[in-house]
């Protein structure tokens, strides 16, 4: 039996950082099922690669570590393609070909969401946030729930600067219309 | 929102902003949805999420198997 450097006791992991993991990975996933998941490799990737690991950091913070390069992998693989900066949808319905505000957009006007009760707000948004493309969705979570800065954004998302302030601008005008559009069918 | 704008591009937009009606009642719209998306995190953070049972029972049959 070969010397490990250091003696881990995995049959107590998922008790002892089970739970503080999983926060982390949903807050991040926002999907039970994929931040399970994200756990599990943790501990069986930490379990690969137990000999590497050295009391530098609590036992803790290196399985933390671990689950943040699983959460930029899950992330990326949920985007393979690069957000690009083509035609999108929605700047297509607000806007006309010359930058202003199209017919349905000004159809749509009236519906304020500055008006909206919280709890209201909630529904509505977490609906609309699943409609978004992933990256998108991803993206305003992170950057606005999250308020992670714009560099850790990029970051875990693996996107550049000027991607992430286009991305941020699409989800932001696809939400406030998506939002507007069922708060007005709801008040009907 | 995402970088600081210039002192004339805030004139800029200030102006345009009291001509057009449309863009004032859509930057109330993002600021509501900004200050509302701010509060979801908070709202969040009252509950700590928890593993099921289930996924507990999962993820230790998967340790117990790589530690094999």
């Amino acid at each position: 039996m070969p010397d490990k450097p250091i003696a881990v006791d995995a049959a107590k992991w998922v008790d002892s950082y089970g739970d503080a993991l999983f926060a982390f990975a949903l807050s991040r996933l926002r999907d039970r099922c994929l931040a399970e998941e994200a756990v599990q490799e943790t501990f069986v990737s930490a379990l690969k690669s137990v000999e590497q690991y050295r009391h530098t950091g609590t036992e803790g913070a290196w399985l933390m570590g671990i689950l943040k390069r699983k959460v930029i992998d899950q992330f990326r693989a949920q985007s393979k393609q690069p957000a690009t900066l083509e035609n999108d949808p929605i700047v297509a319905a607000l806007f006309d070909k010359r930058g202003n505000w199209s017919k349905s957009a000004k159809a749509n006007d009236s519906m304020r969401l500055d008006a909206i009760e919280r709890e209201e707000f909630n529904v509505v948004f977490q609906d609309c946030l699943k409609k978004l493309p992933p990256t998108q969705a991803s993206t305003f979570w992170l950057r606005e729930v999250q308020q992670d800065s714009a560099e850790e954004v990029c970051k875990v998302l693996g996107i550049s600067t000027s991607n992430l302030w286009v991305l941020m601008h699409r989800a932001r005008l696809a939400l406030a219309e998506c939002m507007k559009t069922r708060l007005a069918m709801e008040n009907r | 929102m995402e970088r600081e704008l210039s002192l004339w591009q805030r004139i800029d937009l200030r102006t345009h902003l009291i001509l057009c009606g449309m863009c004032r009642r859509f930057q109330a719209n993002l600021s509501a949805l900004r200050k509302f998306a701010r509060e979801v995190s908070s709202d969040d953070s009252s509950e700590q999420p928890k593993l099921t049972l289930d996924a507990k029972m999962r993820i230790r049959d998967a340790i117990r198997r790589q530690s094999g």
